[in-house]
């Protein structure tokens, strides 16, 4: 439940944090860090507009979607202490329950009918695809390396200190940096600032979508940053802290990994969409890489 | 496990359909043309069908797929372009290597078809030959 709390107060800063950053760094002031949520607030008193072409699956999708991540937020654990929900291979679960909120996302996008979103859609579905073996294999990594199967024990038992953890938790804290860009459509793969439809894949999915149920996909997605800020803050702070410094660690950690993706967007240039497949199978390769390196390891094949 | 989960899952959904409903009861809501970027006169012809939603996919699957296109081109001099007709299909490679193989079969099987001439004589001639072929065999001990 700590994992939930600790989610919505994350997701209230992040993406501030992400568009200051992103200003200082442009030569500009930029706007406060609430600034994100104020606009949220806006759309959660403007009435809606539904397009005649939907159904009820228009309807209930962006419900799903933030229903599904904040059941994910459930399974996680925060260093230390216990999660809500935890069993073996509970990884599997969070990994499915974002797939079904993607899969509603998607069908939401194709129920309007539109070409745009249909092209949204079909990026958006490619990239998740092609980013799951890497999710799975980092964790395979993980379990493998801890003698775990569940994210609490996993994470309780993974201490990030001797050559072995280090390696291994360098490589995963890159990998879930970078699935979170891809899975939130960041830089590279996506920029959220295009206005051209023929070139945008979260942002013209919602095309369709006004008023409360656009701010729900917008909470959405800030707590799915959320998400992937505790489970890199599970891999990076040691267990045997105290509580309050555990808090005050995590805190600057999400912080970090804001200023990292503001920092990213700044200087990164988004690839070809062509180039995007290949770039996203490389992090399934650097997952793989840093598996056998682990497993060479575990079975003191290299030394 | 996993059930409890489900139930949560479905709860939380409900929960945020019954604070919808509730917050939606006092806005307007209208209905209104999908968003086309312009233009509003799309039809269910236009939307996006299936093979384009997994055009990415069947891409990189191409290997496998070898997916075929018929198209005709419009020519430099067709100002005004006639209607055309587009279709892809995609080639099933297992049973295109299975006709490979019963092609290769048939034409075996055609070259030995040649032996059968309808001519008595032929065959008591295979007989000898056959028999020939075993004595030999037998006698330099080879089977």
């Amino acid at each position: 439940m700590i994992a939930l709390l600790l989610a919505i107060v994350t997701a209230l800063f992040f993406p501030g944090i992400i568009i200051r950053v992103k200003s200082l760094v442009s030569g500009r002031k930029g706007p406060g860090i609430l600034q994100p949520w104020k606009n949220i607030l806006v759309l959660l008193k403007k009435s809606s507009v539904f397009s005649t072409t939907t159904s009820y699956i228009f309807r209930i999708a962006p419900l799903i979607y933030l229903a599904t991540l904040i059941c994910a937020i459930l399974l996680l654990p925060f260093p230390g202490s216990t999660s809500w929900f935890s069993f073996g291979a509970d990884f599997v679960l969070l990994a499915y329950l974002l797939a079904l909120g993607k899969f509603f996302f998607i069908i939401g996008a194709l129920d309007t009918g539109s070409s745009f979103e249909g092209m949204g859609a079909n990026r958006e579905a490619l990239y998740s695809m092609l980013a799951e073996p890497a999710f799975f294999i980092l964790f395979g990594t993980l379990a493998l390396l801890t003698g775990h199967l569940s994210m609490q024990s996993i994470f309780g038992q993974f201490q990030f200190s001797g050559y072995n953890s280090v390696i291994s938790g360098i490589i995963a804290v890159y990998v879930l940096i970078q699935i979170a860009m891809i899975e939130n459509s960041r830089m590279p793969v996506d920029d959220p600032k295009t206005h051209l439809e023929l070139t945008m894949i979260h942002e013209v999915m919602i095309l369709d979508n006004s008023g409360f149920d656009l701010a729900l996909i917008h909470i959405g997605t800030n707590l799915k940053f959320a998400l992937y800020g505790i489970l890199i803050a599970n891999i990076l702070i040691p267990v045997s802290l105290s509580f309050p410094f555990k808090i005050a660690l995590f805190f600057g950690i999400q912080a970090a990994f804001a200023a990292s993706i503001g920092l990213m967007e700044s200087f990164r240039a988004r690839k070809k969409l062509m180039k995007n497949p290949q770039f996203i199978v490389t992090l399934s390769s650097i997952a793989l890489v840093g598996f056998i390196i682990s497993l060479l390891m575990m079975f003191q094949l290299i030394r | 496990m996993i059930g409890r989960m489900g139930c949560v899952l479905i709860g939380v959904t409900l929960l945020l359909f019954l604070i919808r409903n509730w917050v939606l009861k006092t806005r307007v809501v209208r209905e209104g043309t999908t968003w086309g970027c312009g233009y509003t006169a799309g039809t269910a012809r236009q939307q996006y069908t299936g093979t384009s939603y997994a055009d990415a996919v069947a891409e990189l699957a191409e290997p496998v797929l070898r997916t075929l296109k018929e198209d005709q081109p419009i020519l430099e001099e067709e100002i005004f372009p006639g209607e055309r007709k587009f279709a892809t299909h995609p080639i099933d490679i297992f049973r295109l290597g299975l006709n490979r193989l019963i092609d290769f079969l048939m034409l075996v099987l055609k070259k030995l078809a040649r032996l059968q001439t309808g001519n008595i004589q032929h065959y008591i001639l295979y007989a000898f030959i056959f028999m020939i072929l075993i004595f030999i065999l037998l006698t330099f001990k080879i089977l």
